[in-house]
């Protein structure tokens, strides 16, 4: 909407600001907010943001260290090997 | 659009420091969706971690007992429900939720059918897992199975001991009793 020339150049600057402001608010919130059809679509998108560990993969290595492992390779096993 | 005499390049592997090749490529393919079904069973990344380290642990020590017989997700799948659940146990003793036979959720799924809204932001995570909180045990694992689009119905019915038939119909009632719990989360 095209500034009220008749309105003060000060009037004219809050209601710029102000209309600027509530279209950033709404641009914010519909950049947030979503509709899920179904739980399994939230729990979908959540887990893509969990992210895993750093910790665990270094930590699951020392244990490996310290088991013992298949005696077969897995994929012989797989095939039946 | 394919092109077949481009030959295909095989992606990077990812660098790991665990001791077996093959192992390595089991993590990286599941580590992510194991550890997310132990947070969310667990709702605590501590013990999640804990969990998931345990599960995959347990699955290099038994690698050469996996017969193939179902995917390697199922497997995985199957060892994390059963430690998570073993861990649970005693918790559930003295925290005693209603099963998914109450009456009390057909009362609470008639609340809505309609979409799911929230913010999609760091509390999200929070809102989900209170929710899962507050269903019946049966109701949380049978959502987080059937969200995994790598899971078939059957596989999610294996792993819950039912029939897929059966699956769909309490999926039906699981997922009227999530929007439920999850509208009293805002």
């Amino acid at each position: 909407m095209p500034d009220d020339p008749n309105l003060p150049p000060l009037r004219q600057q809050q209601e710029t600001r102000a209309r600027e402001e509530l279209a950033a608010r709404v641009e914010a919130e519909q950049q947030t907010t979503r509709e899920f059809q179904t739980p399994e679509e939230m729990l979908r998108i959540d887990a893509a943001r969990t992210p895993l560990p750093d910790s665990l993969e270094p930590r699951l290595a020392e244990s490996m260290k310290a088991t013992p492992g298949p005696k077969r390779s897995w994929w012989r096993s797989w095939l039946g090997h | 659009m394919t092109c077949p005499e481009q030959p295909a390049i095989p992606p990077p592997a990812a660098p790991t420091v665990l001791p077996d090749r093959d192992f390595a490529a089991l993590y990286t393919a599941h580590a992510k969706p194991v550890y997310y079904l132990a947070l969310r069973l667990l709702g605590d990344p501590t013990r999640a971690e804990d969990a998931a380290h345990d599960v995959f642990l347990k699955a290099w020590r038994s690698f050469d007992r996996f017969r193939g017989d179902s995917s390697v997700r199922t497997w995985l799948y199957r060892i994390t429900l059963n430690h998570c659940r073993n861990l649970q146990g005693s918790w559930q003793q003295h925290h005693i939720l209603p099963g998914s036979d109450n009456p009390l959720w057909e009362q609470a799924a008639d609340v809505s059918d309609s979409p799911l809204q929230a913010a999609e932001n760091h509390e999200l995570g929070e809102r989900i897992q209170r929710t899962l909180d507050a269903l019946p045990p049966e109701y949380r694992e049978l959502l987080l199975l059937v969200a995994d689009e790598e899971l078939s119905y059957a596989a999610a019915a294996e792993l819950t001991g039912q029939t897929p038939d059966a699956v769909r119909g309490k999926l039906h009632r699981a997922r009227r009793a999530f929007a439920a719990a999850f509208a009293k989360t805002a």
